[in-house]
């Protein structure tokens, strides 16, 4: 039992990470419509920044909150100068995808061609290990679940109780609709992927912290975490994607204290294929109206 | 060269210039100067058949190989062996430990036999509960068998044979399952990156120790060194960490010839770190004895120099011993029979032209290179192997 | 390089076939071309213990060569198949991409990670040469002879496949999935025939690279190869073979391994490679960019009449008297696909009749016990306020919609339980509020797509070649243009549907269902928006259709239509039927005074 529980506390940690890049993950999904698959390769830039900015002997937290705020412009960036014109073009989901899958490719191979193709270290940034209730934790660690939490909260009430939020509900659910409105919707989207680019910086930032050491392939390996996690919880949900956060968080831990580690991925991305056969929408949405009570 | 074995593979390319250094200083094979090619086999066979296609097709006097790494040594050697070009391999694949190829000649220990080899190092340490953690790569999966059947013979005790998913963000779980068995030292091999994490989150859960950690030499790299200390510490690296693998001598004149070789190489960027590694000596002295059975031979020609490899790595009675390409040269100039004795101290090639020799265990120095901690004599590792 | 150049063709025409052609984003598809090459390794090697023992996986059959290329391309259709059942979902575009790079990614960590199956990373090797028996020195030679051999028998397969009925309607089915299964195509059956075939031509792809390179590891196959066949289709162009092999002359070959000739630099020898990456990532961008339809686009046949004078395009007042002669209604009819057209009996008999129909949206009824009957051989008008329910009643009764409840009797039959595509080949044929054309067609070929019952589209077709079809082809071509003519469109039947005006494109909706042999037309607000000339010759057309003996259910706004051409009306308010009657009594009813008023 106490294996159990001490491997849901490794979950609960590995879960905050994944969450945190997820919730933005999520958001941008849901009110841009775009599979954004550069997302992976931004979080690689943002752990390398930070890795620049702490060997210039700029302290972890400060790093992440500037590798946020420099991947929030680059994900604005992104949008504006690539996929809005391919979306007013009209060019296909797959289109855009492929777009994305393409930009990542290249951040990612600009990043080695710039920092080569060895491995780079934070060092430990851990902080002291806390036991409580049979979990183990560290401070980071805990701090990232803070962060997590912050950002989903956060997101949850921009969306739900502010008028910038209600104009990004409108502009996910139609947004021809919503620009018949007077919702300036492009305005929106730019919004929301500066937002989500925040995230994605804090996350990479944040992943670079658990793991330590990294190199170029960071991001592309746990966008597949991020993706999973975003689909269980159902794409557009914050709270849901803290959730599946944790579950795919949890599981992979738990599956790699009971089984072998190896195949941990296995069951997180069987687990989402399921999910995407069965209930595309997500844990949470099981119509709307209840994924409202859910996340309310 | 690139690809997963990139680093260790640049270091290779070191012992090439210094061989080609001394051979060329010593007047050349034959009287004619050599000169290394580089083939970048990338780490995927796909694309190191085409590239070793294309270098066995336009390099003109293409006489002799050395390298041919595990990831792809399999589809590369055929394509050597079929040219009828003589190679001096340093993969480890088990497969050629039996091997028909005729132009196929190896030094150096299959991953197997580096698996009893860390075992032998844990129990000369003193260490019978050993956890054994590789990361799912292909060296790694090559050790394991040798290191079950090694812990098996020598009466050891295995905590935790388990199996790592490389580059993961989290391995708490598999940390917890592994500290809960006590281990005395851990087998543990991975890229920089996995042992780095790994690592650090042992050291999180475990009040701050970690037992040693033995693993092979291909790790006794700068990025591997860099990646590790800055979570484990300096302390850490010089006392805690077995690199286990070819034998070299620092001892023995041959390796002074080198090791001024190896420094006096315009090319070569990190000579210490090449002069640790066993595998990469072998390079150099798998040159110097294919440019010597050349010279004997009086022929650049694969079939018929080949047969000399053999003959001059064995010596016929009466034979001079030789330790150095320019010794050997002056040897065969004189009509003496010779004997080469390289770096890597004598070889004995079976009847499957391989030669594992012995094991040393080495360790990182405060900067960073490397440093000999023991000998593991070759015979102790093929007893744990057998039966 | 020239069997490289070979084998990425193969796959990348598999994958044009998929993507191009179809439109099935199969990112998973390099885990197709990687299992061909580990079961032509297993089934050629022989079993472990006899090949040293070194190397573990599953099989080791030691079959002969050709048998286990053909097995290996076999079992690569079926994993094809199995990927493809994926699809059966209808999942949105961007949800499939999603589920295939998933896939991809957790077939390399099992393969990876599973020793026992393809010896996880370390990867097969000593894999036979299909050639052992040839002469080493000339072995490279003879196997480029026979991957051209290979490719150019697969070239001519393929044609079979992306040409002709065939191509057409998996075009269709790129361009509008639902359209497509409004004229009773089976999209879920296609889309699984074409990863099938995708998969055949992967798997061969994969087993002659792993007989050339005698190895084959998990790092042969990382998911970034998939772009580059991508970014290879869409360089040399969509959907178009010959562009394809373009585009794999460029982009895999020439780029990605042209990188290697570059000088190398010698801090940073792996520099090139990343430039090669870098450049085909820029590449793939600036194509979708700019010209997303490729070097070579995709080339459509012109199937117009050659010089059709512009007469059939002058507006003709009232169809029928206009210059295209007799009757038009039975001119359509000469052709194949109207004759279905049961003409009135008189009796009056329902053709349609729903029961107690229930659809809910979350805790909205938008169909809440609707019940009504439609008349075979005459108009049936569905009116209503805004959220009515109409136009979900309309899917509910072409299938497009599964009702929570209720019974759908369609001459006879129950129907509520079967697919949309199975109803449309009962002759339940419906139209879209919004035109839904097959962009990238012509016009005639929207029509001809639309068909039933073509052998070209079938198996047979496809085995036996054009003789079988053309015949039933020029059939239809002349049917289309005859419909056409009577539209006034003759002059547009070449041009791509995405370029007719809206107008043109409503009419293209109706010409549509009218070639799809409906026996009750579906026709969701025909009249919106088009021009009055337009609109009357459409609303013509109506009249001698149903004075042809069509049955037609008409959901419309513009109430005088209504009152014109339909006997019976039905009234919808708030998901339920408020009334029934023809329109003149319906105006005086209260009941619908009120819907009105209130709605």
């Amino acid at each position: 039992m106490s294996v159990f529980i001490e491997a849901v506390g490794f979950g609960i940690a590995a879960g905050a990470v994944i969450a945190l890049g997820a919730v933005g993950f999520t958001v941008q999904f849901g009110i841009s419509n775009v599979l954004n698959i550069t997302y992976g390769a931004l979080m690689t830039l943002a752990a390398y920044l930070g890795y620049a900015l702490l060997s210039v002997g700029v302290a972890v937290w400060t790093a992440l909150a500037v590798a946020a705020a420099g991947i929030a412009l680059a994900s604005a960036g992104l949008n504006r100068l690539l996929i809005a014109p391919l979306r007013r073009r009209g060019t296909g989901f797959v289109g855009v995808v492929i777009v994305t899958v393409a930009a990542g490719i290249i951040i990612q191979y600009c990043i080695v061609a710039i920092a080569g193709p060895d491995t780079v270290s934070y060092g430990q940034q851990a902080g002291s290990t806390v036991r409580a209730a049979g979990l183990v934790l560290t401070t980071s660690q805990l701090i990232i679940i803070g962060l997590t939490v912050a950002a989903m909260l956060a997101l949850h009430l921009l969306l739900t109780r502010t008028q910038l939020g209600r104009a990004m509900r409108a502009t996910s659910a139609n947004p021809v609709v919503a620009r018949s409105c007077g919702i300036r919707t492009e305005r929106i989207i730019d919004v929301t992927w500066l937002i989500s680019g925040a995230l994605c910086g804090a996350a990479g930032v944040a992943l670079a912290i658990t793991t330590v050491t990294f190199d170029f392939t960071l991001g592309p390996i746990f966008l597949i975490y991020m993706i999973a996690a975003a689909v269980l919880g159902g794409i557009g949900q914050p709270y849901g994607a803290m959730l599946g956060g944790l579950v795919v968080g949890v599981g992979t831990q738990v599956a790699a204290a009971y089984t072998s580690p190896a195949y941990q991925d296995v069951y997180a991305f069987g687990l989402l294929i399921l999910m995407l056969l069965i209930r595309p929408r997500g844990l949470l949405a099981a119509g709307t109206a209840s994924a409202r009570r859910l996340a309310g | 060269m690139t690809g997963p074995a990139a680093e260790i593979g640049s270091l290779m390319s070191g012992a090439c210039y210094a061989a080609v250094l001394d051979v060329n200083k010593a007047g050349g094979v034959l009287g004619r100067k050599i000169s290394c090619a580089l083939v970048d086999d990338t780490g995927d066979p796909a694309d190191a058949v085409p590239n070793v296609t294309r270098a066995l097709a336009t390099t003109s006097n293409l006489n002799m190989a050395v390298g041919l790494e595990s990831n792809t040594a399999a589809t590369t050697i055929p394509l050597v062996n079929g040219a009828h070009i003589p190679m001096v391999s340093t993969n480890g694949l088990v497969a050629y430990d039996k091997t028909s190829d005729t132009y196929f000649w190896r030094m150096t220990p299959s991953d197997d036999q580096n698996g009893a080899a860390f075992v032998a190092w844990a129990a000369k340490k003193g260490h019978k509960r050993v956890a054994v953690v590789f990361q799912n790569n292909i060296g790694a999966q090559g050790n394991d068998p040798g290191v079950v059947a090694a812990v098996r013979k020598s009466g050891g005790t295995m905590t935790t044979n388990i199996t790592i998913p490389g580059d993961a963000s989290s391995y708490s779980s598999v940390v917890a399952r592994v500290i809960a068995g006590k281990p005395q030292a851990l087998i543990l091999a991975g890229d920089p990156q996995t042992s780095a994490t790994f690592l650090s989150q042992y050291r999180q859960l475990n009040g701050g120790s970690v037992p040693p950690v033995i693993t092979s030499t291909d790790s006794i790299t700068p990025a591997y060194f860099s990646a590790v200390k800055k979570v484990m510490g300096g302390g850490y690296m010089t006392h805690s960490m077995y690199f286990v693998g070819s034998y070299v001598s620092p001892a023995s004149h041959a390796f002074s010839v080198y090791k001024s070789a190896v420094y006096g190489a315009s090319q070569i960027k990190d000579p210490a770190t090449i002069l640790g590694v066993g595998v990469i000596a072998s390079i150099y002295d798998g040159i110097n004895l294919m440019g010597l059975a050349m010279q004997m031979a009086h022929s650049t020609s694969g079939p018929a120099y080949n047969a000399d490899i053999a003959k001059i790595a064995a010596g016929t009675p009466g034979a001079v011993a030789v330790d150095s390409h320019a010794a050997g040269l002056a040897a065969l100039k004189a009509g003496q029979h010779i004997h080469y004795v390289g770096v890597g101290g004598p070889i004995h090639f079976n009847a499957f032209h391989n030669s594992p020799g012995n094991f040393s265990a080495s360790g990182f120095t405060a900067s960073g290179g490397p440093t000999l901690l023991g000998v593991i004599p070759g015979t102790q590792v093929q007893q744990l192997l057998s039966g | 390089m020239l069997v490289y150049l070979g084998t990425d063709l193969l796959a990348a025409w598999g994958l044009n076939l998929e993507f191009g052609v179809a439109g099935v984003a199969n990112f998973a598809y390099i885990v197709l071309v990687a299992a061909g090459a580990y079961f032509y390794a297993v089934f050629t090697l022989g079993p472990p213990a006899a090949m040293g023992g070194f190397q573990q996986y599953i099989i080791g059959a030691r079959l002969p060569v050709a048998v286990a290329v053909a097995l290996a391309a076999l079992i690569c259709g079926g994993l094809g198949c199995l990927i493809g059942v994926t699809g059966l979902k209808r999942l949105r575009a961007d949800y499939q991409a999603m589920v295939m790079l998933v896939i991809s990614i957790l077939a390399t960590t099992i393969i990876g990670a599973d020793t026992g199956l393809f010896n996880g990373n370390a990867g097969l090797s000593l894999i036979p040469n299909p050639l052992a028996s040839v002469n080493p020195a000339h072995r490279g030679w003879y196997y480029v002879a026979v991957v051209g051999a290979v490719c150019a028998a697969g070239y001519l397969v393929l044609r079979r496949f992306t040409t002709g009925p065939f191509g057409r309607v998996l075009r269709a089915v790129r361009e509008d999935e639902d359209a497509a299964i409004a004229v009773g195509k089976n999209v879920v059956g296609l889309r699984l025939a074409v990863q099938a075939v995708g998969g055949v031509y992967a798997g061969l792809s994969g087993a002659l690279l792993a007989g050339f390179i005698g190895g084959w590891s998990p790092s042969a196959w990382e998911y970034v190869e998939t772009l580059a066949l991508l970014t290879a289709i869409i360089v040399g162009g969509l959907g178009n073979d010959a562009g394809v092999l373009l585009g794999v002359v460029i982009v895999p070959v020439l780029i990605l391994q042209g990188v290697q000739f570059l000088p190398q630099i010698k801090s940073a020898p792996q520099l090139a490679g990343d430039l090669g990456w870098i450049i085909l990532g820029l590449l793939t961008i600036a194509f979708v960019f700019a010209r997303p339809q490729g070097l070579i686009p995709e080339r459509r046949p012109r199937l117009g009449v050659p010089g059709v004078p512009a007469e059939a395009g002058a507006l003709a007042p009232a169809v029928g008297t206009g210059p295209a002669g007799p009757a038009p209604i039975t001119a359509v009819q000469a052709g194949a696909p109207l004759t279905r057209a049961v003409p009135g009996d008189g009796g009056r008999a329902p053709i349609l009749s729903v029961d107690g129909l229930v659809k809910r949206y979350g805790g909205v009824r938008a169909v809440d016990g609707a019940s009504f009957t439609a008349v075979a051989g005459g108009i049936t008008g569905l009116i209503g306020p805004n959220g009515a329910g109409k136009s979900t009643v309309l899917g509910l009764v072409s299938g497009f919609v599964r009702p929570d409840a209720g019974r759908i009797t369609f001459d006879g039959r129950d129907v509520a339980a079967l697919p949309a595509h199975r109803r449309a080949r009962f002759g339940i044929i419906r139209t879209f509020q919004l035109p839904r054309e097959f962009r990238a067609l012509t016009t005639i070929e929207n029509l001809l797509v639309a068909a039933p019952g073509q052998r070209g589209e079938s198996a047979a077709g496809m085995a036996a070649g054009r003789w079988l079809w053309r015949r039933d082809e020029d059939e239809l071509a002349e049917a289309a243009r005859g419909l056409l003519r009577l539209f006034g469109m003759a002059d547009t039947a070449d041009k791509r549907a995405g370029r007719l005006s809206g107008g043109q494109k409503r009419m293209l909706e109706v010409m549509r269902a009218l070639m799809a042999g409906p026996r009750l037309l579906l026709l969701d607000e025909p009249m919106a928006g088009l021009a009055p000339a337009l609109a009357e010759r459409l609303e013509a057309a109506c009249r001698q259709l149903a004075d042809a003996g069509m049955s037609i259910l008409l959901v419309e706004h513009e109430l005088g239509v209504v009152e014109r051409l339909c006997e019976t009306v039905v009234v919808m308010a708030q998901g339920k039927v408020i009334s029934t009657g023809p329109m003149a009594e319906l105006r005086t009813r209260k009941e619908v005074q009120d819907a009105y008023v209130v709605g």
